[in-house]
């Protein structure tokens, strides 16, 4: 309904505007490390990098839960994958980061085939369960790895190695992450619209549907739920290497329900909204830690307020707030909605 | 075009589908009429795939695929409308309509382009909007549409994969009277090109198209033959046509 209240002769400029602005906003993100270097505060770059990964992952969080509306409450699972991909081969001596990103994409890849396809035999509450069961029942087994550290996980001592770079160097972890966020953003915002796309939020409106005019929906959905699977694989390489830590909690169950909050809060299934959450969620966290001791309190707060809004996600509320003030003079006696 | 052989179906000791065959053939509009319960929608979702029978066997031009899932049935050419409008509300009238067309365009699977710049299905789309009359409303979103309007995108959506089996399930169900006589004229239209089953509790509109007619009473056919016959059949009217309030008021 709001694309008929915007459409205006100014259409064209409004999306030159836009692009403008998005192409800004990258070159500033992009030239942040040198901001954080002249300002003395690595500690920021940190705090990006992880909004960086962990935005990536919603992303990847996204594509089944907001398009396909498939609700995987295991997701971390696969962020585990990847943090261990790094871990345990540098342990064991491998620091090629090659080697390392050819063994993340190959155990998240086949783990997801394989849960995927048992967790897609169900819909609704059952695969939120099943996504879940999955999840806990790697995150066991990565405790009862005792040579792999077990409970206490395990420290990476060098970072993935890729030539003369490593990943542990603070800037080059960073850069490489907002690259590859970009490109998934970007492939999720032309996938929403293409065949794939079109069929994966079809089958999530009317399932039933789809299947009579001919869509394997199931082959769609596998496919989704693996490729997220990867995207969110390659988030834990490297939020492995930001860490220089792997730990059996980035599985845990904790770490799922923040990637659903960062997708809700951005605005479910909207291709920028992964990152809008991701940036909200984490900002607050840090803020509100500072500030209070009850900062859980106070997220909660917000969270409650964006759910009675009646809204669903940063996204919706900002198109709402624009709608508003754009019809303002006209609606002035008008109840505001 | 269509054949059922010894259809059974039982629900938890219910008998609804009761050892039924029927043949429909390309040019014909073979309506299922009965009362309410008489298990003509349980019928229509054993052909599309959605339930299995436990007995009998269903062929689409001679291949069976009773045992095949509902995508691959449509690829052999079947399309159905359902008896309460199941549609894609979230997407516009086009976007309904282009997601029925592409499941049966060459592209496979196209990652990045917008499926609604893709020429073939968008091309079987405008053209089957165009042929139903509703090329105006192609952009509006279906939450948007009433009730009438959104029966209509049901049909479109139905003939944009170009099926040669039509399943219509009370296509007319909340139609105004005008509305179920521009759905009289489109299946009139429609029929030389189709096998068409129409299962309808408008008894004006049946009698008003079909060429041959089933009544069904509890799972089984009772009495199937051309229209006219039907509608002398002492015992259909005895067993059917004077039981259901609704079907005497529509057909008298």
């Amino acid at each position: 309904m709001s694309k008929i209240f915007y459409r205006s002769k100014n259409a064209a400029f409004a999306q030159t505007k836009l692009g403008a602005i998005l192409l800004l906003l990258i070159l500033l993100a992009a030239c942040l490390p040198l901001f954080t270097q002249w300002g003395d505060a690595p500690f920021v770059l940190r705090f990006a990098s992880r909004v960086v990964i962990l935005a990536l992952a919603a992303t990847a969080l996204n594509l089944i839960m907001g398009f396909g509306g498939l609700v995987s409450f295991g997701q971390a699972l696969f962020l585990g994958l990847g943090a261990y991909g790094v871990a345990i081969p540098s342990h064991l001596g491998f620091e090629n980061g090659f080697l390392h990103l050819a063994l993340v994409m190959l155990a998240s890849g086949v783990v997801g085939a394989m849960t995927g396809m048992i967790a897609l035999r169900t819909s609704g509450l059952g695969f939120i369960m099943i996504s879940l069961a999955f999840a806990e029942m790697f995150y066991y087994l990565f405790v009862g790895m005792k040579n792999f550290g077990g409970d206490d996980g395990l420290s990476i001592l060098a970072g993935s190695r890729f030539f003369a770079a490593t990943l542990a160097n603070q800037t080059f972890l960073y850069l490489m992450a907002l690259a590859i966020l970009l490109v998934a953003l970007l492939a999720c915002h032309l996938l929403k619209n293409a065949r794939f796309g079109m069929v994966l939020r079809g089958a999530a409106m009317n399932k039933m549907r789809m299947a009579s005019l001919g869509y394997d929906v199931r082959r769609y959905q596998i496919l989704a739920y693996v490729i997220a699977a990867m995207v969110t694989g390659i988030a834990g390489m490297l939020y492995a290497n930001l860490m220089l830590y792997a730990a059996p909690s980035y599985l845990a169950w904790p770490m799922s329900g923040n990637l659903i909050m960062m997708v809700v809060i951005g605005g479910l299934g909207t291709s920028i909204g992964p990152l809008l959450g991701a940036i909200l969620l984490l900002l607050g966290e840090e803020i509100l830690q500072r500030t209070t001791e009850h900062w859980m309190f106070w997220l909660g707060a917000m969270i409650l307020a964006l759910a009675l809004s009646g809204k669903t996600g940063l996204i919706d509320v900002m198109t709402a707030w624009r709608a508003i003030w754009q019809k303002a003079p006209l609606r002035l006696g008008q109840p505001g909605k | 075009m269509l054949k059922i052989s010894h259809l059974s179906k039982k629900f938890a000791g219910l008998v609804v589908t009761d050892d039924l065959s029927l043949n429909i053939k390309v040019g014909e509009i073979y309506a299922v009429i009965g009362p309410n319960g008489a298990g003509k929608t349980t019928l229509v979702q054993q052909i599309s795939g959605v339930i299995r029978p436990d007995h009998g066997r269903i062929y689409i031009n001679d291949q069976d695929i009773t045992d095949l899932p509902s995508h691959r049935r449509a690829h052999l050419g079947l399309a159905r409308s359902y008896q309460v409008s199941s549609l894609l509300l979230d997407f516009t009238v086009m976007e309904n309509v282009i997601l029925a067309a592409a499941a049966h365009s060459p592209g496979g699977w196209r990652w990045f382009r917008p499926l609604l710049s893709e020429d073939a299905p968008r091309q079987a789309a405008a053209e089957c909007l165009s042929r139903l009359g509703l090329a105006a409303m192609q952009d509006r979103p279906l939450r948007a549409l009433g009730h009438g309007e959104r029966r209509q995108v049901e049909l479109a959506m139905a003939l944009a994969g170009v099926p040669r089996i039509l399943l219509l399930d009370e296509p007319a169900a909340g139609l105004s009277p005008t509305e179920t006589q521009q759905l009289a004229v489109w299946l009139r239209q429609l029929r030389p090109h189709y096998a068409i089953l129409l299962v309808e509790h408008d008894m004006d509109l049946v009698f008003g198209v079909a060429d041959r007619i089933a009544v069904m009473v509890q799972g089984r056919i009772i009495a199937d033959d051309s229209s006219s016959v039907i509608a002398s059949n002492p015992d259909v009217r005895a067993a059917y046509l004077g039981e259901d309030q609704n079907i005497k008021a529509g057909a008298l």
